[in-house]
């Protein structure tokens, strides 16, 4: 699937599924940068309802941002072990990584529950509807890579392709994004609240 | 498909790294400084080692390199002319 396209006295080898995921990467880039900037605008507007120094605390998003770090070195190991053509420890680091990325979720919506038992509703004021706006999506494309995890680990069970690590590949760029991204989620929501 | 001849990194090394980060972080918070200036500069530091050792742009093609670079510009755009836009409409 890699197509070749000669230059001027040099090649370019590039698979054309690796660069549809970073083209769509980029893409996200714009739309997360958006969320986020809409975020620091708005969630000072408050004027009545929890502000995000009342309700945020620091201690579930911490642990989550732990999860999410030990979760991308266990998605680039399954990548590496592949490589090494070590297809099952490949297989068990891919589903640790998505276990990983399941224990995110429920500790964001253990958050969530909590948020929503003190008041802070995304109607509350427009710090929770930025609020659960900017983590709702992030959370969202977190279950996104979960399934896309658990579908590539289920077909690497079924079959041995050369192809297999561009697979295994292209599901990481997007898991590390998604870790970027909350790197800057966390930085800017709940650290410089 | 493409170059398979490098190392791998130490990956492991790279995520406590990124952990140790993570624990400066939120130790900031507590000490009486100018929080921004570290704030920005460990979330930095966080990003490129996520995107230059975990995405393998420092290792793979410059390809992606440059189309993951182009867009970054024009967010930073973005977050100025909203900032500047909502902070001229409070003055």
């Amino acid at each position: 699937m890699a197509s070749h396209h000669p230059t001027a006295g040099a090649e370019i080898t590039v698979d054309s599924r690796k660069l549809g995921v970073w083209v769509f990467l980029a893409s996200e880039v714009i739309f997360f940068a958006a969320l986020i900037t809409s975020y620091l605008v708005l969630h000072n507007r408050v004027t009545s309802g929890p502000t995000a120094h009342e309700a945020l605390t620091l201690t579930i998003p911490t642990i989550n941002t732990m999860i999410l770090l030990v979760s991308s070195v266990a998605m680039v190991l399954a990548l590496a072990h592949l490589r090494d053509g070590n297809r099952r420890a490949s297989i068990a680091w891919l589903l640790t990584t998505a276990w990983l990325g399941i224990c995110f979720l429920i500790l964001k919506a253990v958050e969530y529950n909590h948020h929503l038992h003190e008041g802070l509703t995304p109607s509350v004021n427009v710090f929770g509807s930025a609020y659960y706006t900017v983590t709702g999506f992030h959370a969202a494309h977190v279950a996104a890579g979960v399934i896309w995890i658990l579908s590539v680990a289920l077909g690497l069970r079924r079959r041995i392709s050369p192809q297999n690590d561009v697979l295994v590949e292209t599901v990481g760029l997007y898991w590390h994004f998604v870790d970027l991204v909350w790197v800057a989620i966390f930085m800017v929501v709940y650290l410089m609240r | 498909m493409e170059a398979k001849a490098h190392k791998h990194p130490n990956y492991v090394l790279v995520g406590i790294v990124l952990i140790i980060l993570t624990i400066l972080e939120v130790s900031v918070m507590a000490l009486p400084v100018p929080q921004l200036p570290f704030l920005l500069g460990f979330a930095i530091a966080k990003g490129l080692l996520i995107v230059l050792y975990f995405m393998h742009l420092k290792f793979d093609s410059r390809l992606y390199a440059v189309l993951f670079a182009y867009p970054w510009p024009l967010a930073l755009l973005l977050v100025a002319i909203l900032i500047w836009v909502y902070f001229g409409f409070r003055a």
